[in-house]
């Protein structure tokens, strides 16, 4: 064979190997199809005004912070409510702007925006206790019945994730934001992996990013690809501030895999509606488009999915099927 | 150039500039979306923030407009 030959031969054998990855995957693209499961409020009930935070316990009970009802309400797996406390005001158990709800173990754990803290509630929905918290929790996960992990947002210098005991101490804190990132570039959610590890989604920056509880970035990805955020400026009483716009992630929950489901913002190209479904790596495994834009997005631990429609008129639990 | 062809130029002109404006202005107003026109309610017109919390009303009306632009905005898109 003369090297004419070995030429064209060697070239075949490159590009049949070259496109053979791209083949498989073109063929193998996992596909998650999401089926309703249950469908809690409607615009002719009173079962919900606008739901905030969402969360499940062992049992399957849910349990959802009502933002204009100044209530945290709990409901049974088939969707009947079977238990609602609090009502406006700043005092234990109470309620002025509800926002970030969590469960761990016996215990509930949830955010206001206008009271400092975090009230911590049995699954009775009876209150117990206030974890103090000086700085403004932006987003929260509960860590067990006595541990919980908030990010935060300062007046001045980046946000921080803290680990907080139920005394408010603080046992750990990871400085993940850039400083110099601009203002509200830090915002974000996140969530807490069994290995101790947290996965953060930028509210503003097209990144999803996995830190060790060490401070330590194991991985950064952008999901939506090259698309600049824009901003505006607006005139406030300390100068002109720069703001951002348009959202990029709105929440991001984990499965039972460790697979990462980052729910996509305005950014994306069905805005509040996209999920990214990312594996443990942070390597874009699948999407799917929610039917009703949401602002979160909560997996249980049977993998069922959880998310608003209507507006936060209605909660939708949803089956996830793999095809 | 004829006087009819300059009039129908100078025409032309007219409705571009005015339609250039309109859009200008369109694009202004959407530009001020709700959190932005909410923002500046609460930097500069609501007294009771500014008495509650002086020296953090800027931060707290800033976390509103982050919670604004993933609760609420999603709704206006």
């Amino acid at each position: 064979m003369n090297i004419r030959t070995w030429t064209v031969v060697s070239a075949f054998v490159a590009v049949v190997l070259a496109g053979a990855p791209f083949g498989r995957a073109g063929g193998d693209v996992p596909k998650i199809v999401i089926e309703e499961a249950l469908s809690i409020g409607t615009i002719d009930d009173d079962l919900l005004y606008q739901l905030t935070g969402v969360a499940v316990d062992s049992d399957g009970f849910i349990y959802v912070l009502d933002g204009m009802d100044y209530s945290l309400k709990k409901f049974d797996a088939g969707g009947l409510l079977v238990g609602k406390t609090g009502r406006k005001g700043q005092g234990p158990g109470e309620f002025k702007a509800p926002r970030l709800l969590d469960c761990s173990g016996s215990r509930l754990f949830a955010t206001d925006q206008n009271n400092p803290g975090i009230q911590v509630f049995d699954r009775d929905l009876t209150f117990k206790t206030a974890i103090p918290c000086r700085s403004a929790v932006q987003a929260m996960r509960a860590l067990g019945p006595d541990k919980v992990a908030v990010l935060t947002m300062r007046a001045l210098g980046a946000s921080s994730l803290q680990v907080l005991n139920a005394e408010g101490t603080l046992l750990s804190e990871l400085s993940f934001a850039d400083p110099k990132a601009g203002l509200l570039m830090d915002s974000a959610s996140f969530t807490a992996l069994p290995d101790g590890s947290f996965v953060i989604a930028y509210l503003f920056q097209d990144r999803v990013e996995r830190w060790t509880a060490e401070g330590r970035r194991v991985w950064s990805r952008a999901v939506l690809g090259p698309k600049k955020v824009p901003t505006t400026k607006m005139d406030s009483p300390l100068g002109s501030l720069t703001l951002p716009t348009e959202t990029c992630f709105h929440d991001i929950a984990a499965d039972s895999r460790g697979r990462l489901f980052v729910l996509g913002g305005r950014m994306a190209k069905n805005a509040a509606r996209d999920v990214f479904v990312l594996d443990a790596d942070g390597r874009l495994f699948t999407t799917f488009t929610l039917p009703d834009t949401s602002h979160c997005l909560v997996i249980d631990g049977k993998d069922q999915l959880y998310v608003r429609a209507n507006e936060g008129i209605t909660l939708k639990k949803y089956r996830m099927r793999y095809e | 150039m004829t006087r009819f062809n300059t009039k129908l130029l100078r025409g032309l002109t007219a409705v571009l500039v005015f339609y250039g404006a309109v859009l200008g202005i369109c694009a202004l107003s959407l530009d001020a979306g709700i959190c932005e026109r909410a923002l500046r309610m609460c930097l500069f017109e609501d007294q009771e923030i500014r008495m509650e919390m002086p020296g953090f009303y800027v931060l707290f009306c800033l976390e509103g407009y982050a919670f604004c632009k993933r609760y609420i905005d999603p709704s206006e898109g």
